[in-house]
């Protein structure tokens, strides 16, 4: 279980459907459509015009989506899955994939509720060894593919419909012109790296190397 | 000074919209009931045209934020917690706010 810290900061953080493939490693129309016909729920599905719909969704959509998946994996049908959250929602489960444990055998699914008893008085049998699908490990997943790419640090980059297009540090909103105005000032690189903890010393510079180009 | 005055203020990397574009981080504050604080006129105005949730856009740099907003404060938190659908401009000078296209 997370602490205190670590559930503020899950609770606060969303996957974009602009990032959600990226994120759990399946493809956006596959997650379109478990989306599309109820399977799972984002957090935020708003119509801000209309043509544009902003589609979020939160930690433990992202840990659901990536249970969906673990079970395809096992070679689960995805009507049994639909069948086992349809279920567990009239049950009175609002996040029925992170909510109860899923154990497998073969095809078969196993339920484990949070108290322990299993779902209909129904447990693997004992000379058998049931596949148990941790969560704990799916929810390092999440936290880790969720921090800043690698990749981008160091890297300056303009990203249309963010800030009009202004020059931005690579996989941030701040743009170069505001760290720019923090070298200006006479602040320190370590001033900088405090007022924005995202950043990383190749970041500052990257400014300096922009404006000097 | 947020915090400090007992709010809750967290960034938009801590939200994981780091990589995102202006209208994900609008309906992500809106959703979380979040006020978005700017410094950036292009994502002010832009917003303006379509007024949704609440943002205050800082026209200062960001080393007099703090102490700007702060002196506001007590004018400008009685407009957000009366509007769903607000902006708020906050310079030195003045404060003016909106909730239609301007």
């Amino acid at each position: 279980m997370p602490d205190d810290g670590q559930a503020l900061a899950e609770s606060r953080l969303v996957v974009s459907r602009g990032q959600i493939e990226r994120i759990t490693g399946t493809s956006l129309s596959t997650i379109d459509y478990w989306t599309n016909t109820g399977l799972v729920r984002p957090t935020t599905n708003a119509r801000i015009t209309a043509i544009r719909v902003i589609r979020q969704y939160d930690f433990v959509d992202v840990m659901a989506l990536l249970v969906i998946q673990q079970l395809r994996e096992r070679n689960v049908s995805l009507q049994h899955i639909r069948v086992i959250v349809e279920k567990l929602r009239m049950d009175g489960f609002g996040r029925p994939l992170t909510e109860v444990h899923y154990a497998t055998v073969g095809k078969r699914v196993f339920l484990q509720y949070p108290g322990g008893e299993w779902a209909d008085g129904k447990r693997p049998a004992e000379y058998v060894m049931p596949e148990v699908l941790p969560l704990e490990p799916l929810r390092a997943v999440v936290r880790a593919r969720t921090r800043r790419s690698p990749d981008s640090i160091g890297q300056v980059e303009k990203r249309r419909g963010a800030l009009g297009s202004k020059q931005l540090i690579a996989g941030t909103r701040i743009p170069v012109a505001t760290v720019h105005r923090y070298l200006d000032a006479g602040r320190t690189e370590q001033e900088i790296l405090s007022a924005f903890p995202v950043l990383r010393p190749e970041d500052v510079d990257a400014v300096r190397r922009v404006f000097v180009a | 000074m947020l915090i400090h005055r007992g709010h809750e203020a967290w960034s938009t990397d801590q939200a994981n919209l780091g990589q995102d574009v202006d209208d994900e981080l609008t309906v992500y504050a809106h959703e979380h009931g979040a006020v978005l604080l700017t410094h950036d006129q292009e994502f002010s105005q832009r917003r303006r045209k379509n007024v949704i949730g609440r943002h205050i856009w800082l026209e200062c740099n960001e080393f007099d934020a703090a102490e700007i907003l702060n002196g506001y404060f007590e004018d400008v938190f009685p407009l957000l917690e009366r509007r769903e659908h607000l902006w708020v401009r906050i310079t030195r000078e003045t404060v003016s706010f909106g909730h239609g296209w301007s």
